[in-house]
């Protein structure tokens, strides 16, 4: 496993992850303005540790959304089929996040070398229920096409589109400069790692 | 001259014949088989580059063979409108025809190296990549 090279986080506070997004908060869906409901099914909150037990990033979080399918644009809204899984939508989903006090801006600016994913063998573990991962890479490492695992290099792609998200964000950010999309203090942030 | 890149189309009876054989030693072309799918009493295909100054008498000769030739050129394309570059296809293009420019993420298309293996029709889950005939 190659080395993890980040601000290690020393001691995360309760309420560090999900310190904006709850129950009401306002979003970009599919085109159109939607809400957070509530998390998803398959919400980890809880955080992403190495070998030493080191908190290297968030484990990960899910949403639950609303929102009004007649504000919606084809463009944002894709009937998908993922081989091997089956029919889907791929929605363009845009989360605003406020840069209230420093720690989340913190948060919000950690770069791809910072952001970390465990490795999991579903082709042989995941199935046999064979917990834990074959190690941890950064989200720099998975960008550039390759990454070393267990010895061996292995090509990676991802399965969502980095431009149209940079586009969403783009989008995001011309509503709430034009003062079309207000941002909200939600009602209830999401679960955050106390739950996990 | 670039070689000529072409597919044939074998049938179940057509398959088990030394054809590439023939095509160099009787028509003193040159071959190189870019992609092949032969078996035994099994439809099959084969993509080539094929060259030399009798290849119209190949093509000829094969035909007579009832393997059907077709050219190669622009068979699979992109749906522009459809693709959204999430990169899903990137690892199973054999061929590197389809690639991720970096930094952007952009998935772009070199129809060029293409050699029509069909799998990104599978694989691209927005079904953005078509077969032209």
């Amino acid at each position: 496993m190659p080395p993890i090279n980040l601000r290690a986080i020393k001691s995360p506070n309760e309420g560090s992850n999900f310190a904006t997004i709850g129950i009401g908060t306002r979003i970009f869906l599919g085109g159109g303005v939607g809400y957070v409901v509530w998390n998803g099914t398959q919400h980890f909150p809880g955080w992403l540790k190495d070998n030493e037990g080191n908190i290297v990033g968030s484990a990960g979080g899910t949403l639950s959304v609303m929102g009004d399918l007649k504000q919606m644009k084809p463009q944002w809204l894709r009937g998908t089929s993922f081989q091997g899984y089956g029919a889907t939508l791929t929605v363009g989903l845009g989360i605003p996040i406020p840069i209230l006090n420093e720690e989340i801006l913190k948060f919000a600016a950690l770069s791809d070398e910072e952001l970390h994913a465990p490795v999991v063998d579903y082709s042989e573990n995941y199935p046999n229920r064979v917990g834990g991962n074959l190690g941890l890479v950064s989200y720099a490492q998975l960008k550039s096409g390759k990454i070393t695992v267990e010895g061996k290099e292995v090509a990676t792609a991802p399965l969502s589109s980095y431009p149209k998200a940079r586009e969403i964000a783009g989008l995001l950010k011309t509503w709430i400069q034009k003062g079309d999309f207000q941002l909200g203090e939600p009602v209830q942030l999401l679960p955050g790692p106390s739950a996990a | 001259m670039a070689p000529h890149k072409i597919v044939l189309r074998f049938s179940s009876t057509t398959s088990d014949r030394p054809i590439i054989y023939h095509l160099v030693k009787d028509y003193d072309l040159v071959v190189n088989i870019v992609k092949a799918k032969i078996n035994p009493h099994l439809e099959g295909t084969m993509v080539l580059d094929l060259d030399g100054e009798r290849y119209e008498e190949g093509i000829e000769y094969l035909r007579d063979q009832g393997i059907t030739v077709h050219p190669l050129n622009q068979e699979v394309v992109r749906n522009n409108d459809r693709c959204t570059s999430c990169g899903a296809c990137t690892v199973h293009c054999p061929a590197g025809a389809l690639f991720m420019e970096r930094p952007s993420m952009e998935v772009k298309f070199n129809g060029d190296k293409c050699v029509v293996c069909l799998h990104c029709l599978k694989v691209c889950p927005l079904r953005a990549m078509e077969v032209r005939i």
